[in-house]
């Protein structure tokens, strides 16, 4: 006797199965990176220890999670609000470095302004760089249809370069052995801590866009209509709505939160421009706003999430635990969220099956 | 007798060449199927009607192996049929022809017809194709790319593609719903020629009408029963729409009472439209008044879709003009889900589109959710829209359901001016009434219609005024009373003096 398996597509799992399967995702993703761990000559159940004690276990991992987590909340912000219009920004990394380095040019050459203005000066000139980055790929997408997922990619390296060019050069610490340094910036340009923590306020402001995000796209009627646009433009354009603002306007603001991010991160942890200030941040954003299913909130649920593997891999690391296999594991936990999630939409029917075609019995049934 | 009949016992003359048995599928807790029989003979042309919901697809789909039924047995030739594989569904000889065509664009005719057999489409297979296609009375170059075709043509090439297989039995999935008056005749002209030539087959309509015309035996299907199954001769299309539906008075007819037209809200004047190759729209006048129900008849591609958004004031002329006198335009888009929905959006949402803007349901800073999801659940009752939650993605709706989420927008803003474009196409028969009901009421309250339709009838029975519509223009006018059918279709056919 055979048996057939299929996939059958479902409109709804409930509501247990949806808890059930992330929490198995990352149940089957540790399984699977303690085997690779094994493999490798490390005890798991030690690796294990160290990554829950370096991550959530402990006063000092914790803070490092919301640490790690206030640029991944922004740059999983930035894409999922580019959604909203129906366009991908790829682009956060470069919108991330040029909010960093415009951040960083007003820190160097504007040091004389008073202590409390300057930090809002320099964190506004970050959100403004980013926007304009992304409104370069915004315009000629909503104007002639250039793809925006090209445009906001190759800006990237664009913002790489420029960057590099003016760390090197201009802005290059002579004090930093030729490191790729910019000069250390005033201590007036430094964020404020959370009292009690070394964790700075970049977190709090974090969680404060996610819930404007959120308000603006999902509960004003000028968001409504956005989303209408993104959702089908052919109905928008019955409706009278004008497109092409609300793409150059939206990927904008998608822009300005990512330069947010690069300006917490100079200001909060760095404090000077310099090579990797990104950790592929704008990147991981993308997975972050795809692990949300392009949800705001859940933006800020996802980034936790790989704010704490990100932080628990560093600390497996200092347990003598490589890097690429820290790295593995990482990534194990996510491909397992994200084959969880999409098998949430089907479900498997096991049918016993019969030859093609036999002669019908009689008195059937 | 009533009860299952027993397969194995019967003589082969007597058998079916396809016979269903007690089909049972339920979906959730509503009972798609319930207890289904259908028996085809040989050389039958058997047509399945029903409304939307009713049962047909869920049917169809058992037969050629998508669903697994929870119950029922099907025999074909007297050997029973593995249920829920298309494999064997294929090989005991079911094919379908599905509404989409589901063909490759960039193939041609005989590399589309080929496509899954051991044939690799050499000048042997085309000389196959070819003498198929002219023995089903089919007009298609083997040679021709299938993006070149027609729409008729394409659904030619979809039936071919079974006819080359060896398939006996055809299931033809609302074949007309996409094709012109002679497109149809041609299309029954081919089903005749076939069934004659031995094939079984399956059509599914919705048009009483083309029942009579081709089927001789008919199964209707109401609330996954089978409430029908008798030859169709004897039976008119006022007993079929009963049976189809349950009740005498919803036949699909309404009152059809002549309107008092008054002052002009809609004037389009030498309006010209460029299309891809020819005009759309070529120096066109028209008007409509209020208290009137205008019908544009004419063929589809003759200007329909370029009339319906100049007038709903979507698009502008490349020349003339376009006067409303029309505080409120409802439009009713011909592509319902892709013009005037929005898929990915809750059924709340979609009705909200044209009011959350609105005092009532917001303020620049802050839309109230819950005034939306009142406003849902108000018109989700007035328009019957068949959803349990107002959560529901409109994309999860049938067509029925699309079209009663979009006239619940567009008329409950008491609009002076309704621009209905096809709006009954692919419903079903409860779902046509009321879009027609609808129209009427709302002229009836003093609203200028254009009712933009390929269905001569239901132009016919509904306008106050008809125009002809040919080639971007309007070649024919007549008042209600002075109607001739016959001269209208011929001035649709591009015939008759101007």
């Amino acid at each position: 006797m055979a048996f057939s398996i299929r996939l059958e597509r479902r409109l709804n799992a409930p509501m247990a199965m949806r808890i059930a399967v992330p929490v198995a995702a990352v149940a089957g993703g540790l399984l699977a990176g303690g085997v690779v761990m094994a493999l490798g000559g490390h005890d798991p159940i030690d690796a294990y220890g160290s990554i829950w004690e370096g991550s959530l276990g402990s006063s000092d991992g914790f803070q490092s999670t919301l640490i790690k987590a206030c640029p991944l909340v922004l740059t999983g912000l930035a894409v999922a609000t580019a959604l909203r219009v129906g366009l991908w920004n790829i682009g956060g990394e470069g919108q991330l470095i040029v909010g960093a380095t415009a951040a960083t040019g007003v820190g160097l050459y504007a040091a004389s302004l008073p202590g409390p203005l300057l930090l809002p000066a320099m964190i506004l000139s970050g959100c403004a760089a980013g926007a304009v980055w992304a409104a370069i790929a915004a315009v000629p997408r909503a104007l002639i249809g250039l793809n925006e997922i090209i445009v906001t990619l190759f800006m990237n390296y664009i913002a790489i370069l420029l960057m590099d060019h003016l760390i090197f050069g201009p802005w290059g610490d002579p004090k930093a052995f030729g490191f790729a340094y910019s000069r250390p910036l005033p201590d007036a340009a430094v964020l404020p801590l959370l009292p009690g923590t070394y964790v700075h306020v970049g977190i709090v402001i974090a969680l404060l866009v996610a819930v404007t995000a959120w308000w603006l796209m999902e509960r004003t009627p000028w968001g409504f209509s956005v989303r209408v646009s993104g959702g089908n433009p052919r109905t928008a354009e019955y409706l009278g709505l004008r497109i092409s603002r609300r793409m150059i306007i939206v990927l904008a603001l998608s822009g300005a939160i990512a330069g947010l991010a690069g300006a917490i991160e100079l200001t909060g942890v760095t404090n000077r421009l310099q090579d990797g200030i990104s950790v592929n941040y704008g990147y991981s954003g993308v997975l972050i706003a795809f692990l949300a299913r392009g949800r705001l909130l859940g933006v800020v649920l996802a980034a936790f999430l790989f704010a704490t593997l990100v932080v628990g891999s560093y600390a497996l690391q200092t347990t003598g635990v490589a890097q690429p296999i820290a790295t593995i594991i990482q990534a194990l936990i996510i491909v397992f969220l994200l084959a969880g999630d999409a098998a949430l939409a089907f479900r498997l029917r096991i049918t016993r099956t019969r030859p093609l075609l036999e002669p019908a019995q009689a008195g059937a049934g | 007798m009533g009860a299952a009949s027993d397969p194995g016992a019967a003589s082969d003359a007597a058998r079916g060449v396809l016979e269903a048995r007690g089909i049972t599928k339920s979906f959730g807790d509503r009972l798609a199927n319930d207890h289904v029989d259908l028996t085809v003979h040989r050389g039958e042309i058997r047509a399945l009607l029903g409304e939307n919901g009713a049962g047909k697809t869920t049917l169809i789909s058992v037969l050629c192996g998508q669903y697994q039924p929870d119950g029922g047995l099907v025999t074909v030739h007297g050997r029973t049929l593995t249920l829920g594989s298309p494999r064997a569904a294929l090989q005991a000889g079911i094919g379908v022809v599905h509404q989409d065509f589901r063909l490759v664009p960039r193939f041609t005719v005989t590399e589309n017809v080929v496509l899954g057999t051991k044939a690799w489409g050499g000048p042997k297979d085309e000389d196959t194709v070819a003498a198929q296609a002219s023995a089903a009375g089919f007009r298609l170059d083997p040679r021709a790319p299938a993006w070149a075709l027609s729409v008729g043509e394409l659904q030619q090439l979809a039936i071919l593609k079974l006819l080359f297989r060896g398939l006996e039995i055809l299931i033809l999935d609302e074949p007309t719903a996409v094709l012109s008056p002679p497109q149809a005749a041609e299309l029954f002209k081919s089903m005749r020629t076939l069934a004659a030539a031995g094939k079984s087959i399956i059509f599914i309509t919705h048009r009483l009408r083309e029942v009579g015309a081709v089927a001789s035996e008919v199964t209707i299907l109401r609330q996954g029963k089978v409430v029908a199954d008798r030859a169709v001769a004897g039976l008119d299309a006022q007993q079929m729409s009963v049976l189809m539906i349950g009740s005498s008075d919803a036949g699909g007819r309404v009152e059809t009472r002549p309107g008092a037209a008054g002052d002009v809200v809609l004037r389009l004047e030498a309006v010209t439209v460029e299309g891809r190759s020819v005009r759309a729209l070529d120096d066109m006048h028209l008007e409509v008044r209020r208290g009137e129900i205008v019908g544009v008849a004419g063929i589809s591609g003759n200007g329909q879709t370029a009339l319906a958004e100049v007038a709903a004031g979507i698009i502008r002329p490349v020349s003339g003009r376009r006067e409303s006198a029309a505080a409120a335009v409802a439009y009713i888009p011909e592509d319902r889900l892709n013009r005037g929905l929005v898929g990915a959006m809750s059924v709340t949402d979609n009705l909200a589109l044209r009011r959350y803007t609105s005092r009532a349901m917001s303020h620049p800073l802050w839309i109230w959710t819950d005034r939306m999801t009142a406003l849902a659940r108000r018109l989700i009752d007035a328009f019957n829209i068949p959803v349990r939650k107002p959560s529901t993605r409109v994309a999860d709706l049938s067509g029925g359901g699309l079209q009663r989420v979009l006239l619940a927008r567009e008329l409950s803003e008491q609009p002076d001016l309704i621009i209905a474009a096809q709006p009954t196409r692919g419903l079903d028969v409860a779902s046509a009434a009321m879009v027609r009901e609808q129209l009427v009421r709302h002229r009836d309250r003093g609203a200028g219609v254009m009712l933009i339709s390929e269905d001569l009838d239901e132009v016919l029975e509904l306008s106050d005024r008809v125009l002809v519509l040919f080639k971007g223009a309007v070649v024919g006018e007549y008042s209600r009373g002075k109607l001739n059918r016959a001269e209208i279709g011929l001035r649709m056919g591009g015939e008759g003096a101007a």
